[in-house]
């Protein structure tokens, strides 16, 4: 066995640029490749069981023109008869290597593979904003500036066939920089900003360089275990499974780049804490998957501060025939309770008091659809709001202006069309947003963009929206909220 | 090709469209499985579901383990062709969405025929598919795919 197993792993590793970058190999061997044209199969011949395996007539590759720079002289027929028999041994020697470990492993456990992939975006964008735009109190630059996107990593791990762990994380230079306050002359605050600069005291240089700290966000990281294809558990951190935008989240599956506003955590939390029963049952073509989780819902901070758990599903029907297309439908259901601990009398004795608390419903519904190089995408989310008496929280966090109870809708849709040529995929979106605020009652956000698929794994993706600030009603103008932005990615999967 | 072919052809490329492949030339391939397999026989359906991994058990709590061929080769954009009905370039992109989704991990790859079929003869739950040729008594077929189909056995 030893001296098998050495010869395969050297064939194995020779021959792991042939694996897929997202598909696992038998060794658990990944190599950069998904789109190339097919080459021929090994020629079968009989194995040791004396089975005739005779197989079909398959020509050998025709060899690549050699170029002035690595001319090489062309194999006698006796080398070319040696490399084939070569080839032959080593094709046996991999599967014998393979038959082997698989007959020492169980169906559970041959599935163990723990894998590492994520994906990576930065770029380029400028935002037009006027000159006292609303949104110069989020930190965001007028300037055309370089931009860190996306820096994200999973750890996929199956150690069973039946439990998987996962783990995806964001690496970020946040907070650094980060605008915390807006400066309130009229009441004396100058504006607040984080700074995570530091002197990097392990430098050989005495204390005069610096860096700046970053941080990671956790996206996802929980446990799941299927018992079968109608019932599985997830627990942990996971994204709310709501609508389309939540869940593929990622800028290599995203279609456009500039999130809806209902999604970010301002409807529904971006991620949840909880444990989540998942499945799936299959009628003809169709599958129907349900999620149903129980969870902390929105919190102030890790823990939950009260004891009703907030609620959600998502139902979703999908099929490939006869084309691609998937309906879903999605609810939450939680309470926000943010308290407040201040020293009650006696030294070490505190007191909790609530502060901000209210009720939020949310339902939604998502369709996405693939004719061919069309691709449609168009998502739907409506939120009721309700506020405990007295409990209420600033509206986007001006103090003094309080949120009243509210219901709010967000809506929008995206067409791309896939271009024959060098991967060009334009598109159009529209979103409209209500949201009840001191900025207006209305969001429109109209856009256009392009994406150029370079291949499956690299992305050049740019977009411009306008995004109008409107009452439907028209009685007041907020026009001068008004913004444009342009922003371009590039996007590598790996 | 004339000229007027060629428009014709960037034509429908531009809509979306283009001309049916011919699977005429293809080999026929089978689709086995562990002899312990109770499953008498798979649609098209059953396998599209089985290898994009949504279905993961046979009944009950019994794994389902699919093995693809490497994407290279000419059996592996056959299958993709004809059970999932996708091109290697779509099957790469579907793939890697459904990574970035943290969906349900592919199947996993055996470098050859071969390989494939001594795995699934290995392994009870296996399933696979081998140019019909490499087809030993240790498995059994479950489909066959021949001109652009999938067959009974």
């Amino acid at each position: 066995m030893s001296n098998v197993a050495i010869a395969a792993w050297a064939i194995l590793l020779s021959a792991s640029a042939e694996a897929s970058a997202f598909e696992p190999g038998v060794q658990g061997v990944s190599g950069n490749e998904g789109a190339s044209a097919p080459a021929p199969s090994p020629t079968p011949r009989s194995d040791q069981s004396g089975t005739n395996t005779q197989g079909p007539d398959n020509t050998p590759p025709s060899a690549p023109a050699p170029t002035e720079a690595a001319k090489v002289a062309p194999p006698t027929p006796s080398q070319s008869d040696e490399i084939a028999k070569l080839r032959e041994e080593m094709a046996q020697l991999r599967s014998e290597f393979e038959t082997t470990r698989a007959s020492t492993d169980t169906p559970e456990t041959y599935q163990r593979t723990i894998e590492f992939y994520g994906f990576m975006d930065m770029g380029f964008q400028k935002a037009w904003l006027p000159a006292q735009s609303a949104l110069l109190g989020t930190g965001t630059s007028k300037a055309s500036t370089f931009v860190l996107g996306n820096v994200n990593l999973y750890v996929d791990a199956n150690p069973t066939q039946n439990w998987r762990v996962l783990t995806e994380l964001r690496l970020t230079n946040y907070p650094n920089g980060s605008l915390d306050q807006v400066g309130l002359p009229t009441f004396g605050q100058s504006e607040k900003r984080t700074t995570t600069t530091v002197y990097d005291v392990n430098s050989p240089d005495p204390g005069l360089n610096s860096v700046n700290w970053g941080s990671i966000v956790m996206q996802q990281a929980w446990i799941q275990g299927t018992f079968t294809d109608w019932l599985g558990v997830r627990v942990g951190y996971w994204l709310t499974p709501f609508g389309i935008w939540n869940i593929d989240h990622g800028t290599p599956t995203l279609i456009g780049l500039t999130p809806p506003q209902f999604t970010g955590g301002r409807f529904y939390p971006r991620n949840q804490l909880g444990i989540q029963a998942i499945g799936h049952f299959t009628s003809r073509a169709w599958t129907f998957n349900y999620t149903a989780y129980l969870s902390n819902g929105k919190t102030p901070g890790q823990l939950d501060p009260t004891d009703d758990k907030a609620f959600g599903f998502r139902l979703s029907a999908q099929t490939m025939r006869p084309i691609p297309m998937q309906f879903g439908l999605a609810g939450y259901t939680g309470r926000y309770s943010q308290t407040v601990a201040n020293q009650a009398g006696a030294l070490l004795s505190v007191a909790e008091t609530e502060v901000v608390a209210y009720r939020q419903w949310d339902i939604g519904a998502d369709i996405s659809l693939d004719l061919g190089a069309l691709r449609l995408r168009t998502e739907l989310a409506i939120e009721r709001l309700d506020y405990d008496q007295g409990k209420y929280e600033y509206s986007l966090g001006a103090p003094g202006l309080y949120s009243p109870n509210h219901l709010s809708w967000g809506w929008y849709s995206i067409a791309a069309y896939r271009l024959p040529w060098i991967g060009l995929e334009p598109y159009l979106t529209c979103e409209i947003y209500r949201f009840p605020s001191i900025l207006s009652e209305n969001i429109a956000v109209p856009g256009a963009g392009l994406n150029i698929h370079v291949n499956t794994e690299v992305q050049i993706k740019t977009q411009y929206t306008r995004t109008y600030f409107f009452d439907f009603n028209g009685e007041h103008d907020h026009s001068s909220q008004d913004a444009s932005m342009l922003a371009s990615r590039l996007v590598v999967a790996y | 090709m004339s000229l007027t072919r060629r428009k014709f052809l960037l034509l429908l490329a531009a809509v979306g469209l283009s001309t049916t492949y011919s699977f005429a030339s293809d080999p026929t391939l089978a689709v086995i499985v562990h002899p312990d397999v109770e499953v008498k026989q798979l649609s098209d359906v059953e396998l599209e579901s089985i290898f994009l991994t949504e279905r993961r058990y046979w009944s009950g709590t019994r794994p389902i383990i699919p093995f693809n061929l490497a994407p290279r080769s000419e059996e592996r954009a056959l299958f993709d062709r004809v059970v999932l009905r996708m091109e290697p370039e779509a099957i790469a992109r579907y793939w890697l969405d459904r990574r970035v989704r943290s969906g349900n991990p592919p199947p996993r790859q055996a470098p050859d025929p071969m390989t494939v079929g001594r795995l699934v003869a290995k392994l009870p739950g296996a399933i696979g598919y081998i140019p019909e040729s490499f087809v030993t008594h240790e498995v059994r077929v479950l489909a066959r795919i021949r001109n652009g189909k999938v067959l009974a056995p």
